[in-house]
């Protein structure tokens, strides 16, 4: 099956015609992803810029982590699912839609980033000397920072560039 | 042709709103700084009304409530200049838009409010008061969200003051 076939396949399905057949309900999925995608960003751009020593100095590293991560798993299910109807709703448009594939690659390699840092760097965070962070702890909050500042550009372009799926 | 509707025409032949409106890049960048700047408001505000509801842990330093308002302050200002740009470069759409209006003012209200909280929810443990009134900040700022959403949505720009 090629990815033309899966797009016209999934848009084919009654939800998906649903979504694209009312007017409230895109814009509805729209606004829970706006909210999701917030509660992202802000919860990942507080532990990047611990990381890069930015912010919330006063506090161990480790500590902004663990506080920040809860919200970032439950917001991001919510992004990804109302996401993934939005998608639904005209998927070949989007699969042809450059922003829109970069956007995914993007979010592949801020996973990869993160994996990265949890599984090396990040190990010994709750060791590591609160005022000056190791350079693997800064790169992964700088590398992260970045990617999701390019994903959000992305997002947003979406809507400009053709095809467009709105 | 109302006021605001001539002030819309105006503004729309400024120099830097036809800038705005020929420039393809200039909106989807402001709008790409105004949700990054939104996500930090949002993210901020949600844990701090969530905290002095107490359905999340409080943190236990005693100037916890007044930490969150500097970041305030910034978002705020990144937000509205961001915001500005978009109004310029489509008056008409944002001028008239109800949901842009309902925005604004909860925009205040929240702001308000929050102030009002990060002073009250200092006392130790915050008065039953404060619980209500983060609840309800908590719920402007949903709203705000929303309704910048629906701008796009709900437009009778196009039909009045005409």
């Amino acid at each position: 099956m090629t990815l033309e076939s899966a797009a016209e396949w999934l848009e084919n399905l009654p939800i998906s015609t649903a979504i694209a057949d009312s007017g409230s309900l895109f814009p509805t999925l729209e606004t829970i992803h706006v909210l999701g995608l917030a509660l992202v960003i802000g919860s990942i751009a507080t532990v990047d810029l611990r990381l890069l020593g930015l912010a919330r100095r006063d506090q161990q590293a480790w500590i902004v982590a663990q506080q920040a991560l809860p919200w970032t798993w439950i917001a991001f299910a919510v992004t990804v699912i109302s996401g993934l109807l939005l998608f639904a709703s005209n998927a070949s448009s989007y699969v042809e839609n450059v922003p829109f594939r970069i956007k995914m690659l993007l979010l592949v390699l801020a996973g990869l980033n993160m994996a990265a840092f949890h599984l090396g760097a990040g190990k010994r965070i709750a060791d590591w000397n609160q005022d000056h962070m190791p350079p693997g702890a800064r790169i992964a909050g700088g590398l992260s920072l970045a990617f999701w500042i390019a994903i959000v550009a992305a997002g947003r372009w979406i809507g400009f560039a053709n095809p467009n799926p709105f | 042709m109302s006021a605001l509707g001539a002030f819309c025409d105006w503004l729309s032949r400024t120099p830097i709103s036809e800038f705005i409106q020929i420039t393809s890049w200039v909106v989807p960048a402001t709008q790409t700084i105004h949700i990054l700047a939104l996500a930090m408001v949002f993210f901020l505000m949600t844990n701090f009304d969530l905290q002095v509801m107490g359905l999340i842990a409080r943190p236990t330093e005693p100037n916890w409530t007044r930490r969150p308002l500097p970041w305030l302050w910034w978002g705020l200002t990144v937000l509205l200049a961001s915001g500005l740009i978009l109004i310029v470069g489509e008056p008409r759409r944002e001028l008239f838009s109800w949901p842009l209006r309902i925005k604004l003012v909860l925009v205040v209200v929240a702001t308000l409010l929050t102030v009002v909280l990060s002073r009250m929810a200092a006392r130790s443990p915050p008065p039953p008061v404060a619980r209500l009134i983060a609840a309800l900040t908590l719920l402007c700022w949903v709203v705000i969200v929303v309704a910048g959403r629906w701008i796009a949505y709900i437009n009778f720009g196009e039909e009045e003051g005409l």
